[in-house]
C-alpha cells in the first residue's frame, strides 16, 4: 500500500526538531507512506506573523498551498503549527473569507489539495491495524501521556482532526505499539508556544503544570506532535522533580518497529529519555 | 487623549482604567476586519476560565472584548493583555457565541502597531517582529539569527544562556538555514493590499 503526499517540513524540523524530521521521514518510508518535499516552500509565519499581519500571514499559507497543487499532491506536516496555518488558509479561502489567489504564483488556489498532520495520515490513512502488525518491539512498560497541543485540534471546524477537549487519535496509536498511554485532562492544554523566548517564565509555570499533572496520571514521559511543544517541555520543566523526557510519537514509531537509527534522534533530546527507554527494554528481554 | 501608563512586560498587568471618550465605529471596525461577532459576548467568562495566560494578567480575553465593546480604544491598543495571546483557540472552543478571542487579538495587535500605540519596551512585540522580518526577508526561519536579534535589541544577553550553549552543543540551532532561493519574490506577499 503506497499513499503520496507532498511533504512540508516546516522551519522548526531543519533546526531544533531535527530528530522529528528524521523520525518522521523514516517511520512515513517504513509504512508505505511516499513523501515527496513540497519543491519550494516558504515558511508559515507560524504565530507571528498572523499575530502581526494576518494578511501576509494567509497569503504564506496560501502560496504554499498552491505550490503543492501544482505538485499534484496533498501536502502533509508533522508540525503542528504549520498545519494550522495551512488548514487556516485553505479554510478561508474555501469559505471566501481571505482570498483563493496570491501575487507570486498565476493560478489561484482550486481547493483540489487538503492539508494534513502526519499524525492523521499515520492513525488513520495507514490505520492502527497496520501498524500494530508492523510492529516488531512492543512498546510495553512504557506509560506516555498523549500531549496533543492546541493547534493540532482547535478551531475544530477548521481543522476537523478529532475532539478539541478529548482527541483520541495519540493514544490509539499508541496502544497499537504496545504502550499504555494514561489518562489525563491536560491533553489539548497550549504549552505557551513561542512566550518561550519573550515570557519564559510563565513557560515554565505552565510546563511545571503539565509535568506534575503527568506524574498525578502516572506517566513516564510525554508523546507529542509539535516541534515547539517538544521544545518547551524539553527545556522548561524547572521543577524540583526530575523532568520527564518528552517524545515526538514518530520517535516512538521508530522504535516499535525497530527502525535503525532511533538512538541518533534520541541524543538530540536535552532531557535523556534514557532512563525512560532502558526500563522498557528491560522488560522486552525479560 | 491620554495614554494608558507603560507598563512592562514582567509586572503583572491590571485592568486598564477607561479615560479616553468612546470610539464610536472602534467595535465594528474590529468585528469586521476579524469576522468575529463580537456583540454577541455576554460575559459569561468561559474564555478567561481556559485562557493559559490569564494567570499573568488581570486582563483576560473577555475584559479585552468588554474593552473593545465599550469603545475604550486607545486603552485596549495599549494594553500589553493583547500580547499575550498565545491562539491556542481554547476560548473559541468554549464560547457559546462561537467568539474566537485570539482572532479579534490579532486584529487588535495590527491596529496597536499601525496606530503606534505599544509599549516600546515589549518584548512580546520585538520577537513577532523580528521573527516576521526574518521571515520575510529569507523565506526560512534561522533561529541563530533570530535569537541573536531579539537578545540585541531586548539587550538580554545572560537570558538562557546556559540552555543556548547546551543547544548549541546537540547542534539543535542551524546557523546554515540558508534564504530561500525565491526570496525576493517571496516578499510580495507581504504587500499591503489596497
Amino acid at each position: 500500500m503506497s499513499v503520496r503526499y507532498s511533504y512540508y517540513p516546516g522551519c522548526s524540523l531543519h533546526s531544533t526538531s531535527r530528530e522529528y524530521d528524521l523520525s518522521a521521514r523514516a517511520v512515513s518510508a517504513a509504512l508505505g507512506v511516499e513523501l515527496e518535499e513540497l519543491r519550494d516552500w516558504v515558511c508559515c509565519g507560524a504565530t507571528s506573523a498572523h499575530a502581526l499581519e494576518p494578511e501576509a500571514a494567509h497569503a504564506l499559507g496560501l502560496h504554499n498551498l498552491v505550490l503543492a497543487e501544482a505538485q499534484g499532491l496533498d501536502v502533509v506536516t508533522p508540525c503542528a503549527a504549520c498545519f494550522n496555518r495551512l488548514k487556516t488558509s485553505e479554510y478561508e479561502a474555501k469559505e471566501g473569507l481571505r482570498p483563493a489567489s496570491v501575487p507570486t504564483r498565476q493560478a489561484p488556489y482550486g481547493g483540489k489539495v487538503t492539508a494534513r498532520h502526519l499524525l492523521d495520515v499515520i492513525a488513520r490513512d495507514v490505520g492502527v491495524e497496520r501498524i500494530r502488525q508492523a510492529v516488531k518491539r512492543p512498546l510495553e512498560g512504557l506509560k506516555p501521556v498523549s500531549y496533543y497541543g492546541c493547534l493540532m485540534v482547535r478551531p475544530q471546524n477548521v481543522m476537523k482532526l478529532d475532539d478539541p477537549e478529548d482527541p483520541v487519535l495519540l493514544d490509539e496509536m499508541l496502544r497499537a505499539v504496545g504502550a499504555a498511554p494514561v489518562e489525563w485532562s491536560y491533553k489539548t492544554e497550549c504549552c505557551g508556544a513561542s512566550m518561550s523566548v519573550p515570557f519564559p517564565s510563565a513557560v515554565e509555570t505552565i510546563v511545571g503544570q503539565l509535568a506534575e499533572m503527568a506524574r498525578e496520571a502516572g506517566a513516564d514521559c510525554f508523546v507529542t506532535a509539535c516541534p515547539l511543544c517538544q521544545l518547551n517541555l524539553d527545556t522548561r520543566q524547572t521543577g524540583p522533580e526530575p523532568p520527564l523526557p518528552a517524545f515526538f510519537f514518530t520517535e516512538l514509531l521508530g522504535l516499535a518497529l525497530a527502525l535503525p537509527g532511533a538512538n541518533g534522534w534520541f541524543a538530540k533530546h536535552l532531557v535523556s529519555p534514557a532512563p525512560v527507554l532502558q526500563s522498557l527494554l528491560a522488560v522486552a528481554q525479560t | 487623549m491620554p495614554k494608558s501608563e507603560v507598563k512592562t512586560m514582567e509586572a503583572p498587568d491590571s485592568l486598564p482604567e477607561v479615560r479616553s471618550n468612546p470610539d464610536a465605529t472602534f467595535a465594528q471596525e474590529v468585528a469586521a476586519k476579524s469576522h468575529q461577532e463580537i456583540s454577541r459576548c455576554y460575559q459569561c467568562l468561559r474564555c478567561v476560565g481556559g485562557c493559559p495566560m490569564a494567570a499573568f494578567t488581570d486582563c483576560g480575553p473577555a475584559d479585552i472584548l468588554r474593552l473593545v465593546l465599550l469603545g475604550a480604544k486607545e486603552e485596549v491598543l495599549a494594553s500589553p493583555a493583547i500580547w499575550m495571546c498565545t491562539s491556542c483557540e481554547t476560548c473559541t472552543a468554549r464560547c457559546p457565541m462561537e467568539i474566537s478571542m485570539s482572532r479579534v487579538n490579532d486584529e487588535l495587535r495590527r491596529r496597536a502597531v499601525k496606530e503606534g500605540l505599544v509599549a516600546p519596551d515589549n518584548k512580546i512585540r520585538k520577537f513577532h517582529t523580528i521573527f516576521l522580518n526574518i521571515t520575510k526577508t529569507r523565506g526560512r526561519m534561522n533561529e541563530p539569527l533570530l535569537m541573536g536579534h531579539y537578545k540585541w535589541q531586548t539587550r538580554e544577553f545572560k537570558q538562557d544562556m546556559q540552555l543556548g550553549i547546551r543547544m548549541m552543543r546537540k547542534r539543535k540551532m542551524n546557523p546554515f538555514v540558508r534564504k530561500h532561493r525565491r526570496a525576493a519574490e517571496i516578499r510580495k506577499l507581504f504587500e499591503e493590499k489596497k
